[in-house]
């Protein structure tokens, strides 16, 4: 029986373990509730990187799309290129920004022209081909801001380069000189910048070549006979060479003479016999070209030339009347290197050319020289033909890019 | 009586028995928070580095940190013995732009051995910049470096060609064009003189020596699985108090594999 005196002591043991119950779960919760914060905060953080580093790849993206577009770094640095806004905010007055959500967190990116650029009207002119990109990640109040510098690579950075494969063969040579310094001859001749990369294998084959410069290869170089003035670099990291869009707004003919030479229903280019075919200046979108015989295709402006299949320059060859390489720009978008497809050019004295075909064959023949540079699916010189790279192509800014330097901004 | 006795010592029992539970949870959570602060204080670190010193020949700027040959500079020892990171580069927002300089357009013509700048914390330059540990700057994004002979209010003296005779700017700067200073931090383990417990340590190379960043990492190891730009970073830790269940200090390990970007 209970005695009056311990009536009330289950209650008062049971009050007395609630409250160390409940002492050790609001213990327990506060630890825990600082534990999802610190991790939280970690995740957050880490998350806010990688939302800047979204927002950095998708501007980087669109910028080589706008390049492989045409568009200029000077439109990407302005807002001018279509996919980005006209911002107040970056160097000088002017300069193009994009916001967008991921998941619950958003990012800022914003590209303009770097601090250095040493040229004049920097806040809206390109001039040193390098950009900053400037990209925020913002999550659950986390925000991280990471800064790049875009340089953009020149289209015609060697004397040759192909994608798949160069072949050099027949007892050429490749050199270099300076466009802009005048024609090649004199000291302005035979320069150590005549180089031939590939981002597949280069073989020397069969009659002695002479490279004066190097030769860089992400494949294997075979080095044969041939002697190699700057010595030879397999392995090298692969170039980004962008494709190009089939022209479809063929010319009509206007600037073509003679008019006969062209078929505006099959948009085809021919010449033969002694035919004399002379292009103003202008752009131009043809499906081939072919010159047969002794027929010759004569530039004395600025021209650019979109071919979208086979294209023949043997015949007389080509005659550019400036000797500026840069007036005698001819991209072609066949996709293909069989036998027959591709460029074929013969060399002359006054052939000279950039040929950008990234899909397709450039065969180099017939002796003589030419001048300027190529770039091509793959790449033959043959037939003892001298190639002479002209540096100044360098100036001319390709589509692609890369990062020169990253960083994380930490005030 | 007896069976409410009884209930209170099970009841008890297990609150020690949670209570233990909780704290080896606890023990664990925050060594495992250490690990990844001192991983994320490396791998963060790794990532930026270069940015304003290209990885050849940094010891002939660097000439404050004693062996910084190559950067990063790795001092690799095998385990159990820690290994030590030192990292250069540009970690922070640049100290100062260049003002208007003397030539066309306000361009500073290469040559060039005082620099008039404009601070960006609008503050003195010799918070910032000194002749010593913090007397690398780089200048705009060409990546040109130069010591600096001399520090003023607003303005700065350098050479661009160490070990040699005076130089000034290898290259011209228009107005404007960035300066940011080139630090070096170093990531190592040591003991805590007081209470012999490892921790990961920083130091900036700028006199103030180690400082502690994370308690109970015991060890640094950090190989080069695809070399030159890619870093694994393996921190070992070790709890400071043992383990209430086992008796015994918990043990984690974390490992981050990371990709250099510059």
């Amino acid at each position: 029986m209970t005695s009056r005196r311990e009536e009330g002591i289950a209650l008062v043991k049971i009050l007395f373990m609630m409250t160390i119950l409940l002492a050790v779960a609001a213990y327990a919760s506060r630890a825990t509730r600082v534990d999802i914060r610190i991790s939280q905060n970690d995740y957050l953080g880490k998350r806010a990187l990688q939302i800047a580093e979204a927002g950095l790849g998708r501007a980087w993206r669109q910028i080589e799309t706008d390049l492989t577009a045409g568009q200029t770094l000077d439109q990407e640095i302005t807002g001018g290129a279509g996919f980005w806004s006209t911002d107040g905010a970056g160097t000088g007055s002017r300069s193009g920004y994009r916001t967008a959500s991921i998941g619950s967190g958003s990012y800022y990116v914003r590209v303009e022209n770097n601090a250095d650029d040493p040229g004049p009207s920097a806040s809206t002119t390109d001039n040193d081909k390098l950009v900053l990109i400037r990209a925020i990640g913002d999550i659950g109040g986390s925000e991280r801001v990471i800064k790049a510098v875009l340089e953009q690579l020149p289209l015609f950075g060697n004397g040759l380069f192909a994608k798949y494969g160069v072949d050099l063969r027949g007892g050429g040579t490749t050199d270099s000189y300076d466009s802009s310094l005048g024609s090649y001859g004199g000291s302005n001749a035979n320069g150590n910048q005549g180089n031939v990369g590939s981002n597949g294998d280069i073989t020397n084959n069969g009659t002695p070549t002479t490279v004066n410069g190097t030769e860089n290869a992400g494949g294997t170089i075979t080095q044969g006979s041939a002697t190699i003035t700057g010595g030879m670099n397999p392995g090298q990291p692969l170039v980004a060479l962008p494709p190009v869009s089939p022209c479809t707004s063929f010319s009509n003919g206007a600037g073509i003479t003679p008019a006969n030479d062209y078929n505006s229903n099959n948009h085809t280019l021919r010449g033969n016999s002694s035919d004399q075919i002379v292009l103003q200046p202008g752009n131009y979108c043809f499906d081939s070209i072919t010159l047969n015989g002794n027929a010759t295709l004569t530039v004395n402006g600025a021209v650019t030339i979109t071919v979208n299949s086979t294209t023949n320059l043997t015949g007389g060859g080509v005659v550019n009347s400036t000797g500026d390489p840069s007036n005698l720009k001819i991209y072609s978008s066949q996709v293909g290197t069989g036998n027959s497809q591709g460029i074929t050019v013969n060399g002359g004295a006054s052939a000279a050319m950039l040929i950008y075909a990234p899909e397709t064959n450039i065969t180099f023949t017939g002796g003589s020289s030419i001048f300027g540079a190529a770039v091509g699916g793959t790449i033959k010189l043959s037939g003892g033909t001298n190639f002479h790279y002209d540096t100044h192509s360098a100036s001319l800014g390709g589509a692609a890019t890369q990062l020169i330097s990253w960083h994380e901004v930490r005030s | 009586m007896i069976a409410i006795t009884t209930m209170m010592l099970g009841i008890t029992r297990f609150f020690l028995l949670q209570h233990r539970t909780n704290l080896q949870q606890e023990e664990g959570l925050a060594l495992e928070q250490n690990l990844r602060l001192g991983s994320a204080m490396i791998t963060d670190a790794l990532r930026n580095t270069r940015y304003g010193l290209e990885p050849a020949n940094p010891s002939s700027w660097i000439t404050w940190v004693p062996g910084m040959t190559s950067n990063p500079n790795l001092t690799d020892n095998t385990s159990p013995t820690p290994d030590a990171l030192s990292v250069a580069g540009c970690f922070q927002e640049p100290v100062a732009t260049l003002a208007t300089g003397p030539g066309a357009g306000g361009v500073w013509p290469a040559g060039t051995t005082t620099l008039t700048l404009t601070p960006t914390n609008g503050s003195d330059l010799t918070t910032v910049l000194d002749t010593t540990s913090r007397g690398l700057v780089r200048i705009g994004d060409s990546a040109e470096l130069a010591l600096l002979t001399s520090v003023g209010t607003s303005s700065i003296t350098i050479n661009t060609n160490p070990g040699g005779a005076v130089q000034g700017l290898v290259t011209a700067h228009p107005q404007g064009a960035e300066i940011c200073r080139v630090d070096v931090v170093t990531f190592s383990i040591g003991n805590d003189p007081t209470t012999g417990v490892p921790r990961l340590l920083r130091d900036d190379n700028q006199g103030a020596g180690v400082q502690p960043l994370a308690e109970g990492i015991s060890d640094l190891q950090i190989t080069t699985p695809s070399p030159p730009k890619q870093y694994q970073v393996t921190l070992k830790g070790r709890s400071e108090h043992n383990d209430p269940v086992t008796g015994a200090p918990l043990q984690r390990t974390l490992i981050t594999v990371v990709s250099l970007r510059n």
